[in-house]
This record gives C-alpha cells, structure tokens and sequence, in this order.
C-alpha cells in the first residue's frame, strides 16, 4: 500500500451509476483513478473530489486505471475557486490534460501549480484581467520548462541579447529571431525582457506575453483549440 | 448465446440508467412471460411520447406543444427567471409549489473539458430571451460543483448589466443533517454565510 502523497483533481466524469473517473495530478505526473462510490448521495469524498482542491490522495492498482482508496483535506477546506479565477483554473488544467502523458514525473511544475491555485485563491471577488494573466503566464512558463521547450528570453537564436529597442518573431522550434521592421505581429524587445523578468508592466507587455505563449504552446496542443479560452471571450454583457 | 429478439430486447434494455445484465434479463423475461398487456401499453406509451415530447420554444422544459404549461400560463410572474441544469431540477423545484415565476432549462453545464460550451447549453436562446422580456431577477439554481460554479460565472456575467437581481441557491447544512458528519467544505461556507435570527 502506498503512502497518501499530496495531489490535485484535474477533471472528473461520472463513472458508471455511483463513481467518478478522475484525472489525478500529484508530484508524480498524472494518474488515472476510479472513485468507486463517490457520487453516491452519502459519500464522504462527494465534497471532496472537486478540482483546485489541495488533497492527499492515495490510490492502488496496476495498469492504467488505479483505485482510489484514500482521500483528504490537506488542512482546513481551502474556499472553491470561483469567478474568473475559476476559468483561470480549468485553463491550467486543461493545459495539463492536453500536455502531460499519464506517469510523467514533474516536481517542480507541481509546486508551481500548487503557487498558482494559492495565487488565484487569494485574488479579490471579481479580479480584473489583468491581474489574471502574470500567474498564468508564469505557469505557462513553467511547463513550457518542464516539457523540454523552456523559451529564452534573454538571447535571440543568433545568440546575440535582446535589445530593448528591437523588434522580433517568433519561430517554433527555433526561438525568436530578430524582425527587421516593426511590424504590427513582431514582438517589443522591451516586453520580450520584462516576460522574462517575470513583470507585465503595461497592456503591450500583456499582449506580447499571452501572444508569444500562445504561438509557443501550439505544437504542443496539437490542432484542437482550448476549450477553456472560449470562457474568457467575454460573454458580452446584456445592456437592458 | 444467439442474438435472438429476447437477446436484442435485453441489450436494448441496458440504456437504462442503473440496469445491468441481470436486471435487463428480468425486465425482459417479466415483458414477454408475465405481462404482455402491460408491455404493449409500454410499447405504445413509448412511441406515442417519442413522437409528441419537444422542448419549450421559451425555456426548453420538455412538453409536448409549443410552449410548456408554465410559459403558456398566465397566472406565472414573468418578473423572475430561474436557470436550471434539467428538467428533473425543474420538476422538482415545481413540485415545492413555492416557486411562481418561470423556468429556463440549460440541459447541461458549461465544462470545458468535456467540450461544453455556452451554445451547447442554450446560451443564444437564454439572452434572446432576456432582450425579449427583461425579468427584474434571475435565480440560478445550479450545482455547487465545478460545473455548476463555472456556468454561474459565466451567467452572472452575462447579466451582470441587464439590471436584473442575480442570486443563487444557498448552501449550508441539510434539513436531519447532524453537524458532525457534514463536510469540512460545506461546514465552513455555512459558517461565512451563517444568518442573524
């Protein structure tokens, strides 16, 4: 029997007449487990088993499909993800679903999941946008690190640093490359560095970032689009 | 086994939730040994509801004319909308006979992963809806879970400048639940949202 070790539900469907399948995601990659009786009326894990939840998680089994035989709060019930902060969330998850193979071992983007969810749990009520994108952009960061496809910010593929003035494309599978003119598509040298910083100073920043991640992660989507980016296109409010 | 009409009638049998082999295998024996009358009637019940069942032109309930009892009726406040996932929500909030203003029926919640999406829930017909007959408030009675929580989110935001009143279900501890086997999560949402007597 293995110990419990701490984890997360990325996503779960129901299972049958009275269980969950869940996609589990703890230091150790993704798992894929079976909740037996879980969504029955009375289960002890009905409140337990939602997605951002800090857990600790213990499952048996071999093959593909584990069992889940233990499931608890880490501490006291951390409050539910809701809001924008929510959508914020189905976005890593969905990342992670659609990049990681099941028992793909990443500790550290484990932590820096664990960073994000704190992050977003402790925005206010109804965050704007832009207080939204730097903990996602980190993220994205991150995995594009831990999947062997870590950007350079600092240096171009010539080798030669970014310039602040400068202006450059970005090429998958090559790095970014220096643009001859400012075209409207080329990206700031000044946010390329401020990224890598860590820092979205202004909405320019904010626009280089979430384009140059999105041309980044795509070869490692494959064609299908993010489902979860459809949340944030803005319902457009009713004007009554 | 060969694949006779009894075998296809039980396989056809297992559609339904919560029956398994051997269920189906009984229901089938009982339809064709015990109660044929019974099966005929059930047969033509069956047809007769697949033909006639639709959904509401206005809230998607499921009826068999062109608006449901509630829409078409009168006697019903179209000042207040209350948002449901399933017409067994509906059902059942219409059986407290508290309830007087009308429904709209998403038939789902939004879920990225699962490919859900606002138009697949009916998010179109909801806001045609709402510019054709604004109502003064909007009752989401969603699920607390992830999904639920997800299309609140994003129904809120939607109306949050139509000037309707949006409000959602309240949670807390259920009517004979004793406080010692109630959730952590739920213990501790009833303790924010505790009320003064």
């Amino acid at each position: 029997m293995r110990a419990l070790v701490p984890g997360y539900v990325l996503h779960r469907r129901p299972w049958r007449e009275t269980s969950w399948l869940l996609d589990l995601w703890s230091a150790e990659g993704r798992t894929v487990a079976i909740a037996k009786g879980a969504r029955a009326p009375r289960s002890r894990w009905s409140a337990l088993l939602e997605p951002f939840q800090p857990l600790l998680l213990q499952w048996s089994g071999r093959g593909e499909v584990h069992t889940l035989t233990e499931a608890e709060w880490v501490d006291a019930a951390a409050a539910p993800l809701s809001g924008r902060a929510g959508f914020c969330g189905l976005y890593a998850n969905e990342l992670l679903l659609r990049t990681l193979l099941p028992g793909e071992a990443h500790t550290d983007l484990f932590a820096d999941y664990g960073d994000l969810m704190a992050e977003l749990r402790s925005l206010p009520a109804e965050p704007e946008i832009s207080a939204l994108e730097l903990p996602l952009r980190r993220f994205e960061l991150r995995l594009l690190g831990a999947l062997g496809y870590a950007l350079d910010l600092q240096r171009c593929s010539g080798g030669e640093p970014i310039a602040p003035a400068g202006h450059y494309h970005f090429v998958p599978g090559t790095g970014l490359c220096r643009s001859p003119s400012a075209s409207s598509d080329a990206f700031a040298g000044e946010a390329l560095l401020a990224l890598g910083r860590c820092e979205l100073p202004d909405l320019n920043a904010r626009r280089t970032a979430k384009q140059l991640l999105r041309t980044a992660l795509r070869p490692l989507l494959g064609s299908a689009p993010l489902f979860s980016r459809a949340l944030f296109t803005a319902p457009g409010q009713m004007r009554s | 086994m060969t694949d006779s009409v009894i075998d296809r009638l039980m396989q056809g049998l297992r559609i339904l939730p919560g029956v398994g082999p051997r269920t189906a295998q009984r229901m089938a024996f009982y339809l064709l040994q015990r109660n044929t009358d019974g099966a005929r009637e059930l047969h033509r019940l069956l047809g007769d509801a697949l033909e006639a069942a639709r959904l509401c032109a206005r809230c998607r309930m499921l009826c068999e004319t062109e608006l449901c009892s509630v829409c078409a009726s009168d006697r019903r406040d179209a000042e207040v909308l209350c948002v449901v996932q399933s017409p067994t929500d509906q059902w059942n909030i219409e059986q407290l006979q508290q309830y007087s203003g009308r429904y709209f029926v998403l038939h789902g919640c939004l879920s990225p992963m699962e490919r859900i999406g606002p138009d697949e829930i009916g998010v179109p017909l909801l806001r045609a809806l709402l510019e054709r007959s604004p109502p003064s408030e909007v009752i989401l009675a969603l699920s607390y879970t992830l999904e639920g929580e997800t299309t609140a989110s994003y129904l809120q935001e939607l109306l949050s400048d139509s000037g309707a009143t949006v409000s959602r279900l309240s949670r807390g501890v259920p009517q004979g639940g004793e406080l010692e086997y109630v959730d952590r999560q739920t213990l501790a949402q009833a303790l924010r949202e505790r009320r003064a007597l």
